[in-house]
């Protein structure tokens, strides 16, 4: 229950091997690859190092994707497929091969024909045209004062053609406008023809040849131009039926050779950052320290001659790029990881408060929203939201917690839909003990504090900062400062005298005062150690520690909102049965009354639910993480099969 | 009902975006970063701010300056898309023809891929995933190995119709993508413009006239650039203008189309209804007129995110400003790359930060 250790593997073997480790690194998960030039700091070195760019599998691909092509199919959903060592590029080669040979003739056979139907068309639409003004092709092309150009052009830009035409020697005349096209005839005097020309590609315009189009009909021998377009189109249809029923017929094999092929293909686009030496390959990354072993094993039984280097790193590579932060904890806690993340992810050797969160979420929550019944409607909601896929897993996970906590602080308040007296409270009545209420929230402010400033005295021992350790306002100085000051306060409003006088209590503070401002120069001066910590200006210092000082009361004082909200949580629903025992004796009143309980129980839920969650993130994040917390880790992003997987944080 | 879930909405992306506002770099911290020594010291200090620190949390010091640029080009598709979940109706739409100009800048960087040979297509499949629901499937467009495979996967898209007929062509003579990418850009900035005019007034007054004068200046902007650099027939000027118009109609740019010297092209503008907003003198350098324009929107979407309230007009605002903001960083990180004259660079900002980081705007 912590973050992770991780490693940097590093793999370099003969380049034949490359493909075996790259599958089998990528497709079992949890390797997220380095970009070499990140791990090679030595110049010459990163210069000898090549990273090829090219992908064998390109090509593949595309051939075994022109069989979805060829039947007018879409492409099916890729996935990936873990293939064995026998799967090599020249098996796939052969497959692939065998299995569209046939497929690329009929497609390119089929594209013909596409591409004649299309000028034959064209023909129709010119020839109609001529048809009606008693014109033949042949009057066209023999006009010798007139440049003619014939085409499509799509209709937004037949508008501008028309548009941007009046003022020079060019007439296009529209002739018809069919589904989106527009299909035009132009003229222009021949001094204008290469103005004519660039003027028609500016707007994308087809033209169709009419010395072709008349060569074509010419070689139709009398048949009609209505009679060839359909019959070519039957023939493209025939070939595209013959593909569709091949695909059909194969649709398995294909689909997993397609499949292959893909998987292939990305695990070389995914690790592109390898580099090649001669003929040895290099590939680096970083793996959780649990697989070490079963990451190990496959490479020695999958790739013999390759050699594996594992490094242990600290916060960050030498070239500063950051070690990844993984989490790993019980399942109960996993889910406040999302809470914890929502801050900040932990940063590498940097603590993992989510087990903690998960505690004094469920206390604090369940503290300030004691019931039953809400409790389990607050459950339900999050159970529900969680199905409905409203709310994340993890989100939802919490709220289903909470609402369990509720239930549980339910039975020791003895409160039931905000009903008091149905059960007998096994603990207290915040209602009747409203100056324990007031004392356990301010214990508890006092205990959090503390435990932030604990934990923030580990974190500089790990750290080796023993200066910030002692001598700081959040480390041991602090801490007997704030107990000191907690005591004397409490002696002060309980009336339970000190076993010392005032006045040593008082020189006490004074003394650790005094230590905390001076904390940077007693760390020099007493430990021989600097502060691996930037050190702050004296000013800068000065107003950091009067914050530090004001800090112990607000954060402590603040956890009065415990307090606060269990009260109010009995208020609200006193007021929901007071509206509602108002409206009894109104016509109506029964069925109004049990729908405002209703509605009130809801409201109850829903704005004072989401309010005490509000109200105990903040005492977490505010109160409790500012104490020791840090955060800023990037997460580890193993290779994954979208992008959405490579950028999303995977966190577990 | 309805009335009070749009003003739910326009409110919620509204304060959204004075948030993210909030975060937008501050004339002190360009200044910081045209003093930044290497590639490296931006990457720190970025990583410090709020607006960048979350996208670039795992990025190493030793980026490239290619990559960087990168990361940061898709930073404001990213912002977008937080948004475009609150949204529906025609702001929905709006920002959906926003996102489009981020699709179709990835259609062109694969079109370049495929005309180039060198792609690197995993960079490209995640920036594909970033798009909500896109109209073509991505990895049949990735995976095409030829100009009719790429047209074949925009099939039933709207970019099929565009690329029709460029590509077909490229494909069968060869040349270079210039009427393809064009192509591209005027079918997505005219849905643009066409979204903003059917944006309720109610809900974003003054976004039509943001879009609008985007779409004159940029007509005015291509006629310059083809007048300069392109041996162009005017005609053919004209019809590689954006199809639709806002203020500048087409009589007026047949007449800039045709205007004999800088000077002419110059005094017309000087005469249209945003002759003042684009300086007094004429420009001397071949790029100061773009960057007057590109500050004149700056200006004007500015402008639009003070209007008085909150509401989608400042998420319209707010997406202009940051697209302007990741042009000048670019522009910064390119000074701080090769080590020009740091004081030069502020000529090509869209952003008019005067010498010293002053208050004072230049205009």
């Amino acid at each position: 229950m912590a973050v992770v250790k991780m490693l940097a593997l590093t793999l370099a073997g003969p380049k034949e091997e490359t493909e075996v480790v790259a599958r089998q690194m990528v497709l079992r998960g949890g390797f997220q690859p380095i970009p070499l030039d990140l791990l090679v700091s030595d110049r010459k070195m990163r210069a000898r190092v090549g990273t090829p760019t090219d992908n064998p599998y390109d090509t593949l691909l595309t051939k075994v994707a022109s069989v979805w092509h060829a039947a007018g199919e879409t492409l099916p959903e890729p996935s990936p497929i873990l293939s064995d060592r026998s799967f090599t590029l020249e098996k796939a080669r052969c497959m692939v091969e065998a299995a569209v040979r046939k497929l690329d003739l009929w497609e390119r056979r089929k594209r013909e024909l596409v591409e004649s139907v299309e000028e034959l068309e064209a023909a129709k639409v010119l020839l109609d045209t001529l048809h009606a003004v008693s014109h033949s092709l042949e009057d066209l092309t023999t006009m010798r004062h007139m440049a003619v150009f014939f085409g499509r052009i799509s209709e937004e830009n037949g508008k501008r053609l028309l548009e941007t035409s009046e003022d020079v020697p060019f007439l296009p005349i529209p002739l018809r406008v069919q589904g989106g096209d527009m299909w035009v005839l132009c003229f222009a005097i021949p001094g204008y023809r290469d103005g004519a020309v660039k003027l028609l590609e500016s707007v994308n315009f087809k033209v169709f040849s009419l010395a072709q189009m008349i060569e074509r009909l010419r070689s139709a021998e009398g048949n009609r131009v209505d009679r060839l377009i359909a019959n070519r189109r039957r023939a493209a249809g025939g070939l595209e039926k013959a593909a569709r029923n091949f695909l059909f017929d194969h649709r398995q094999e294909l689909v997993a050779l397609f499949n292959q092929i893909y998987t292939m293909q990305r695990v070389y686009d995914l690790c592109k950052g390898r580099g090649e030496i001669g003929d040895m390959y290099l590939l680096s990354g970083w793996i959780p320290e649990d697989i070490r072993e079963e990451a190990l094993s496959v490479i020695a039984a999958e790739a013999p001659k390759t050699a594996v280097f594992v490094e242990e790193t600290a916060h960050s590579l030498a070239s500063g790029f950051r070690v990844p932060t993984l989490l790993r904890n019980l399942p109960f806690v996993r889910s406040f990881q999302e809470i914890v993340a929502i801050y900040s992810l932990p940063s590498y050797g940097e603590m993992d408060p989510s087990f903690l969160v998960a505690l004094s979420f469920c206390a604090m929550f369940g503290f300030m929203f004691g019931d039953v019944g809400h409790g389990l409607l607050l459950a339900l909601g999050g159970h529900f939201l969680m199905k409905r896929r409203a709310v994340t897993k993890a989100i939802g996970a919490v709220i289903k917690t909470a609402g369990a906590s509720s239930v549980l602080f339910g039975f020791l308040y003895g409160s039931v839909f905000g009903m008091e007296g149905i059960l007998p409270p096994l603990w207290f009545s915040p209602m009747e003990h409203m100056d324990r209420l007031l004392k356990l929230s301010l214990g508890a402010g006092v205990g959090f504090v503390t435990l932030g400033m604990l934990l923030n005295m580990v974190a500089r021992y790990r750290e080796g900062d023993f200066g910030r350790l002692l001598f700081d306002g959040q480390g041991l100085a602090g801490l007997v400062f704030y107990w000191s000051a907690a005591l004397m306060a409490f002696s002060a409003f309980s009336g339970i005298p000190l076993p010392f006088p005032k006045w040593v209590g008082g020189t006490l503070l004074l003394i650790l005062l005094l230590v905390i401002f001076l904390r940077d120069v007693l760390a020099r001066t007493l430990l021989k150690r600097r502060s691996t910590e930037v050190e702050e200006s004296p000013v800068v210092h000065v107003f950091e520690v009067l914050h530090g000082l004001l800090s112990f009361l607000s954060n402590t004082a603040s956890f009065v909102r415990l307090a606060a909200f269990a009260l109010n949580h009995v208020g609200l629903s006193l007021a929901v049965f007071m509206l509602a025992d108002m409206v009894h004796n109104v016509p109506g009143g029964p069925i109004l009354k049990v729908l405002l309980l209703f509605l009130g129980n809801l409201l109850i839920v829903g704005l004072e639910g989401l309010i005490v969650f509000i109200q105990t993130l903040r005492l977490e994040y505010y109160e409790f993480f500012s104490k020791f917390y840090r955060g800023g880790g990037s997460p580890f992003r193993p290779v994954g099969w979208t992008g959405r997987d490579l950028s999303r944080s995977k966190t577990r | 009902m309805t009335g009070f879930l749009s003003l739910g909405e326009r409110t919620a992306v509204g304060a959204k975006a004075h948030v993210f506002f909030g975060r937008l770099l501050t004339d002190e911290s360009y200044w910081r970063l045209l003093h930044c020594d290497t590639i490296q010291d931006i990457v720190e200090y970025l990583k410090s701010l709020p607006g960048f620190a979350p996208y670039l949390l795992s990025v190493s010091p030793e980026i490239h300056r290619a990559e960087l640029e990168d990361i940061l080009e898709m930073l404001p598709l990213r912002e977008t898309l937080i948004f475009f979940g609150y949204l529906t109706g025609e702001q929905r739409v709006y920002v959906r023809c926003w996102i489009d100009l981020y699709e179709a800048d990835l259609l062109k960087r694969t079109m370049r891929s495929l005309f180039s040979r060198k792609q690197d297509r995993e960079q490209l499949r995640q920036r594909f995933a970033l798009i909500p629901k896109p109209s073509f499937s991505s990895e049949a467009l990735l995976s095409s190995g030829s100009y009719e495979e790429f047209l074949e996967a925009l099939s039933g898209s709207g970019y099929y119709r565009v690329l029709r007929e460029p590509l077909t062509k490229l494909a069968g003579e060869g040349g270079s993508l210039f009427s393809a990418e064009t192509a591209v850009d005027l079918h997505v900035l005219s849905a643009l413009f066409r979204a903003a005019g059917k944006v309720d007034p109610r809900n974003g007054a003054g976004i039509l006239s943001l879009v609008g004068t985007m779409v004159d200046l940029l007509n005015v902007s291509w006629l310059h650039r083809s007048a300069r650099f392109f041996d162009m027939h005017f005609e053919e000027m004209l019809n590689r203008l954006l199809p639709v118009r806002h203020r500048l109609g087409l009589p007026f740019l047949r007449k800039l189309s045709r205007a004999e010297s800088p000077e002419a092209f110059w005094d017309l503008l000087r005469r249209s209804c945003y002759g003042g907003a684009l300086g007094e003198s004429l420009p001397k350098e071949d790029f100061e007129l773009e960057t007057r324009m590109k500050q004149h929107l700056w200006r004007q979407a500015k402008q639009l995110f003070r209007r008085s309230g909150i509401g989608f007009h400042s998420l319209v605002a707010y997406l202009f400003l940051r697209r302007y903001e990741i042009q000048d960083l670019k522009t910064i990180i390119e000074d701080v790359r090769y080590d020009f004259d740091r004081r030069g660079a502020l000529l090509f900002m869209v952003r008019p930060i005067v010498p010293g980081g002053e208050r004072a705007w230049r205009w």
